[in-house]
């Protein structure tokens, strides 16, 4: 039951840290790229083409994360049938 | 019990919208159940197991026949001053040529078919999902991962003939080569792990996008069930739009990039950041991107 209660608690908190720094870095992205369009009003098309790429490449380790999150969900017990199963079989 | 309830919920509230995970969502959990309960999984689910191999097969079919379909009937009649649907062929080949040869640089209009066909097979791939009844291929990690491995052999195959199967394995050793036993194994590692990227981030991408629809779906359902319908997931879908283009753009951009490091490698250890310099600046003069 504690391997289940921490994959539990892995699986709800692992998704937001990720979240968490995903944010940051494409904040910043952002930030830097409506920084220069204000500089350089004329490059608007190639900073927003190279920004959109950046944060694809950013999002993309966020996905990571939520797709481990998935890969790691079939093992969790499903509904409350399941859990007394488990502890009638003994399992802690 | 309870779970199986959720399922029909979901099934339910996700019924009159795109529900292309439904199916697979339901599997997942059966899975996950059978394998808890008695210890020796049947059918255990695993990442990117196809939920019904004929559903996958079968929509993966219809968007290459859309594909074909539509460059069958935009060069049927060819004329000199185009019009009607051989125009819009026309402005995709012509904006698919400006897009690769803006990337790979002259030369690069030998690399269009495959860039141009893997950016619109990913782009309707990802956009027939909306079509209620039809899922989209491209939120399972096979198609994606066959789409990768494409992707990977082909580069393979451009960089040995373009530089020889000496300069090909050279390319590897790094620019000193005192330092080429430490720098093997970190670019052939490199090499290898670009097809999965690709893959992960198509799929990671269009499959979560699947499953927040769900997810909001089902709770638009729960919270008042007197009302059947009630569209929480509806900016979701929205930006799934925005989101189908964007991984569509960014699978072919990355093929076009790997092709042209492959080509081009005047100076070994500048060269990822030519190629990836040269694939920002160019990208806008296509105007694929505004």
């Amino acid at each position: 039951m504690i391997y289940f209660g921490l994959l539990a608690l892995a699986l709800g908190l692992g998704l937001p840290i990720a979240v968490i720094g995903g944010g940051l870095g494409q904040g910043k992205a952002a930030a830097a790229a409506l920084e220069g369009m204000a500089r350089q009003p004329e490059a608007i098309g190639r900073i927003q083409t190279a920004m959109i790429l950046a944060l694809a490449f950013i999002e993309s380790l966020v996905i990571f994360c939520f797709v481990f999150l998935f890969l790691l969900k079939g093992s969790l017990p499903s509904g409350t049938d399941e859990i007394l199963k488990l502890l009638k079989a003994g399992i802690r | 019990m309870p779970h199986d309830q959720a399922i029909q919920i979901a099934q339910a509230g996700a019924a009159d919208t795109p529900s292309r995970l439904s199916a697979q969502e339901e599997t997942g959990t059966h899975a996950g159940a059978t394998h808890a309960s008695e210890g020796q999984p049947e059918h255990e689910y695993k990442l990117g197991d196809i939920p019904a191999p004929g559903m996958l097969f079968a929509n993966a079919l219809l968007v290459a026949i859309l594909m074909v379909a539509f460059a069958t009937a935009a060069t049927r009649k060819m004329k000199e001053i185009p019009e009607g649907i051989q125009n819009l062929g026309e402005f995709i080949v012509e904006s698919m040529v400006n897009f690769t040869v803006g990337i790979i640089g002259p030369g690069g209009e030998k690399y269009t078919p495959l860039v141009g066909t893997l950016f619109f097979f990913i782009l309707i791939s990802n956009l027939i999902a909306n079509i209620p009844g039809l899922h989209s291929p491209t939120a399972n990690l096979s198609t994606t991962l066959a789409l990768g491995l494409i992707v990977f052999f082909y580069t393979q195959y451009v960089g040995i003939r373009s530089k020889g199967l000496g300069g090909y394995i050279k390319h590897f050793m790094g620019p000193m080569p005192a330092l080429s036993p430490l720098l093997f194994p970190v670019e052939v590692i490199s090499e290898i792990v670009k097809p999965f990227t690709l893959a992960m981030r198509l799929f990671g991408n269009i499959f979560g996008e699947d499953t927040v629809i769900v997810v909001l779906a089902t709770l638009g359902v729960s919270i008042l069930p007197k009302i059947p319908i009630i569209p929480v997931q509806f900016p979701i879908l929205v930006l799934g739009l925005l989101t189908s283009f964007v991984q569509a753009l960014v699978f072919s951009l990355l093929t076009a990039i790997y092709i042209s490091l492959q080509l081009h490698h005047d100076s070994d250890d500048e060269g990822h950041d030519h190629g990836t310099v040269q694939g920002h600046t160019t990208i806008e003069k296509s105007g694929t991107v505004s």
